[in-house]
């Protein structure tokens, strides 16, 4: 799994919408439909403990990305699914396509652990995974065995990589991108928050994630690295060690589930990367019309019901 | 007929002032980019951000239940909105924002 990239997909996104979709999506809908696949499964991932009894998946691995499971929750299709209600639901264009646009992201960027997910559900259970470094949510080790592991292995360079991104368009934290570009693609959210904030706060709503992102980077790097004290293969450790190499790092297990040669899966997360957005720019001005309709009929049905 | 031409909107608060020649014209490269400056306001924005992930990441080390998706983005807003509201609210002056819909520009 990923963990700050997740943060910083959401901006990554929004700063590299097609030009004709700029100052038109919802950042919310980006955002839930980033966040959406972990809301979903990742609770019961690590579970909780009440009166000495663990709850939660005894394979979590099998329960995040796996059939049967809650793999269906980091698929395309399933993603397609939530669109397809968003907009029989309120037939608005900024908030399906950002939906899609933040999930696509999100099912894709998670191809890189060792378990990966099912690109090609429902015509495939095989999971889809680069292996670039190991999966390590356990039962036992729980988040901080998982967040030890993501930021001493290839995972942490993941993050860096979308964090540089994001500073490569940075233009998309400040405030005039916000007013121009943000707000008014969801003038109704920021005017009913803008009841109890001023700007600065919206602001500061706006820049939120990628500040949780950024902070829970370096926290969880200097915990794992000057803080903890972890016992590995019978030797004390000051801090969990680095390990970048492929598949790392060393000391978790490397657990995998029922997938495909990861020579094949590059290829095709770009090849459906481009199709989302493809698909995105191909229906956006058709949508337009059914959104026109939507809400012609709803207000003819306001003035005579 | 040509539509009578429309004046300029006014600029943003916050934003650069020399936008554009006065004759329409495209400006030159040199008077493109105004630098933005660095007002009293400036100063605080800078030093709420910085304090806010100071605090932030320096707690969260130690008490991990912190790094949590509500938490973080909370954090933020608290420390960025909420402590110039405190300020005002001790000097008795109104929190909540008196304006228009969010985004006008005044």
């Amino acid at each position: 799994m990923s963990w700050a990239a997740h943060q910083f997909e959401v901006y990554a996104v929004q700063a590299h919408l097609p030009k004709k979709m700029v100052g038109k999506i919802s950042w919310f809908a980006i955002f839930f439909g980033d966040f959406t696949p972990d809301f979903l499964a990742k609770f019961w991932v690590y579970g909780f403990n009440y009166n000495g009894h663990h709850y939660g998946a005894s394979k979590p691995y099998q329960w995040h990305r796996g059939w049967p499971g809650m793999g269906i929750s980091h698929t395309l299709f399933f993603g397609t699914l939530v669109c397809l209600g968003i907009w029989a639901w309120k037939h608005n264009r900024a908030w399906t396509i950002g939906f899609l646009l933040g999930f696509a992201a999100h099912v894709l960027t998670d191809v890189n652990d060792s378990i990966g997910t099912m690109l090609l559900f429902p015509f495939s259970t095989l999971n889809w995974s680069l292996h670039t470094w190991a999966y390590a949510a356990t039962v036992k080790g729980g988040k901080y065995l998982d967040a030890a592991a993501y930021y001493s292995s290839l995972g942490a360079v993941m993050d860096l990589f979308w964090f540089f991104v994001v500073l490569g368009s940075w233009r998309v934290l400040s405030k005039e991108f916000w007013r121009t570009k943000v707000v008014p693609a969801d003038p109704h959210v920021w005017s009913w928050l803008g009841q109890w904030l001023d700007d600065r706060g919206l602001l500061a709503l706006y820049r939120g994630v990628f500040f949780y992102g950024v902070c829970r980077m370096i926290a969880w790097t200097t915990w794992a690295h000057l803080v903890a004290k972890p016992v590995i293969d019978g030797v004390k450790r000051n801090g969990y060690p680095w390990d970048l190499s492929w598949t790392g790092p060393w000391w978790v297990q490397h657990v995998t589930l029922p997938h495909v040669t990861p020579w094949v899966v590059l290829p095709v997360t770009l090849v459906l990367l481009a199709g989302v957005y493809f698909v995105a720019n191909a229906i956006w001005e058709r949508m337009e019309s059914g959104s026109t309709r939507a809400i012609a009929w709803r207000n003819v049905r306001r003035k005579t019901g | 007929m040509s539509e009578p031409p429309r004046p300029a909107p006014p600029p943003l608060p916050g934003s650069p002032t020399n936008q554009a020649a006065p004759n329409g014209a495209e400006p030159t490269a040199s008077k493109r980019f105004t630098p933005k400056r660095f007002t009293a306001a400036n100063y605080i924005d800078f030093f709420l951000y910085a304090s806010a992930a100071i605090t932030y990441v320096s707690l969260s080390i130690y008490n991990k239940w912190l790094l949590d998706w509500i938490v973080g983005p909370f954090w933020l807003v608290a420390w960025v909105w909420g402590l110039p509201a405190l300020y005002k609210l001790i000097r008795r002056r109104p929190i909540r924002p008196e304006r228009g819909p969010v985004g006008d520009p005044e």
